[in-house]
């Protein structure tokens, strides 16, 4: 395989392997040059199934244009602001990862950091000192580590944490919040539609978060991403990559199609409900479920006490044309329509009269 | 067909220690229905289970594994008529913000998997060997079943994965 990989220095640190109680393990880094999520979910995902991590540890540094990147077992409807995002800073991309973990805000004040190790040397806390230790060396910043393995400043969060954990392979990635934009992050994550949602889908926790320029207002990415580099340190072996195709990673193309197609972004979405109801008098209400499964909708029910209920041609028609659809904002907003609809149908009145 | 041991019941607690049941014909029962059920569990070196019956091997996480894994949160479990190889990727685990795949301790294809689990998912922490296991495979290759370990094997594989 060519790896026509630019090498930007050739540091001779003494000592630049570091053991493990028996083995010398050996480490790398690649900075990756693309700013597009797929393309760099792609890489890193190649490299999890590619690079040998046996006695050779790696770091992969990497920076995204605004996206929102939910976890793997996420649902992004409720994750995110989902109709505005291509409204938010000039169009947010939605990406789903392959870690576990909760929905994160990408921008370019935002540098991100893989660690690739074998499962049995994977360590989340170890790599989140280094980034610590990095940060009070190069900056005077104190940070630590809390009890949900996220690194904070006082009670805020500066860097989120996931990982995948493989048969022999694992990776931990963070995120590290230097300069990115604040509101673009907090209106990208806005969202209501959870609160009508059942799901098993893992939901984010929200924590309050800041960026590192508020503890030290000149600090940029660049200087953070050499800050690491140097506690990374120990390594002869830092590549910048300048391109990310087949010819260098062989079925790179391949793993970035996955992560742009709908199968993996919208379908791979837990089952959820979206209960609504129509209130009558006397706490009669009507509720109106919506199931969307792999992303579409499943079905639609009618329900009153508890029971179901059968409803009209006209309005089994509107339940049909449903179903099937992928989940969207149209779709939500023909579900609301439909609420309307039986909300002021005589036949709703009845069913709740006559039960 | 490979041979498949057939022992009383290796993870069934309390049974061969209540000195009451020896005694009492209606347990006696109970237990002569298991011993036609049950066959020993046995375990691969990355900590999954697997009981086999006639040709259906259920398949779970140890209790080493789950109690590194820590509280699972979400179960992608792999679907019915799924048809997977030994070492296959065929679903993951949540728990504390990491995804851990899980790998078919055999081949085989998928008849069942356990809703229950999907539905909540804590039961892999509560009940690793009974009520939370993942899913059902028709065994395609039964020669695989001698690569993999009895329970006394797999104790002392722990004790020697611990000490590293």
């Amino acid at each position: 395989m060519r790896l026509l990989l630019k090498i930007i220095r050739r540091r001779s640190i003494p000592g630049c392997f570091y053991s493990t109680s028996s083995t010398t393990v050996a480490r790398s880094i690649y900075i990756s040059k693309s700013t597009d999520i797929f393309t760099n979910l792609a890489l890193e995902d190649w490299l999890y199934k590619n690079f040998n991590v046996t006695n050779h540890e790696l770091l992969m540094l990497w920076q995204n244009e605004p996206c929102v990147v939910i976890g793997r077992h996420q649902n992004p409807w409720i994750e995110c602001n989902f109709a505005q995002l291509p409204y938010i800073a000039g169009g947010v991309k939605l990406a789903r990862r392959n870690s576990g973990g909760g929905t994160v805000f990408h921008d370019l004040g935002n540098l991100n950091l893989t660690f690739f190790t074998t499962r049995k040397n994977y360590n989340r806390k170890r790599n989140l000192e280094l980034i610590s230790r990095a940060l009070k060396k190069s900056f005077e910043v104190n940070s630590e580590v809390n009890s949900r393995e996220d690194l904070c400043i006082s009670d805020f969060k500066i860097s989120g944490t996931a990982s995948k954990l493989g048969r022999t392979t694992a990776y931990h990635h963070c995120t590290l919040l230097v300069s990115a934009d604040k509101d673009n992050l907090s209106l990208a994550l806005k969202n209501n539609l959870g609160e009508c949602t059942k799901t098993n889908a893992s939901k984010s926790v929200k924590s309050p978060i800041m960026n590192l320029t508020e503890e030290k207002s000149d600090i940029t990415v660049q200087e953070v991403m050499t800050a690491v580099i140097l506690e990374y340190g120990n390594t002869n072996d830092i590549k910048i990559i300048e391109s990310i195709d087949d010819d260098i990673f062989p079925g790179v193309t391949n793993i970035k199609n996955e992560y742009l197609s709908i199968a993996w972004r919208y379908e791979k979405t837990p089952k959820f409900q979206i209960t609504k109801s129509i209130n009558f008098a006397q706490n009669q209400d009507l509720v109106i479920l919506l199931t969307v499964e792999h992303g579409r909708v499943s079905s639609v029910d009618l329900r009153h006490k508890n029971k179901d209920l059968s409803v009209s041609k006209d309005f089994s028609e509107m339940f049909d044309s449903l179903i099937g659809k992928l989940f969207s904002e149209e779709v939500l907003s023909e579900f609301d329509m439909l609420l309307c609809g039986l909300r002021n149908s005589q036949e709703c009145k009845s069913i709740v009269c006559d039960s | 067909m490979a041979v498949v041991p057939r022992i009383w019941c290796s993870f069934s607690k309390g049974v061969f220690h209540n000195n009451q049941f020896f005694t009492k014909s209606s347990n006696l029962k109970s237990f002569h229905t298991s011993l036609s059920v049950f066959s020993e569990k046995l375990f691969t070196a990355k900590h999954e289970w697997v009981q086999v019956d006639g040709k259906i091997g259920t398949v779970g996480i140890s209790d080493y594994a789950q109690e590194a894994l820590g509280d699972v949160v979400y179960a992608q479990l792999p679907d019915v008529g799924t048809v997977v190889k030994q070492k296959d990727e065929c679903g993951a685990l949540e728990s504390v913000k990491a995804a851990s795949e899980i790998y078919s301790p055999l081949s085989g294809k998928v008849v069942e998997k356990n809703v229950a689990v999907e539905e909540t998912p804590s039961l892999i922490n509560s009940s690793c060997y009974d009520k939370g296991w993942l899913f059902k495979l028709e065994l395609t290759n039964e020669t695989e079943l001698s690569e993999l370990m009895k329970e006394d094997k797999y104790k002392e594989f722990l004790k020697t994965e611990e000490s590293h």
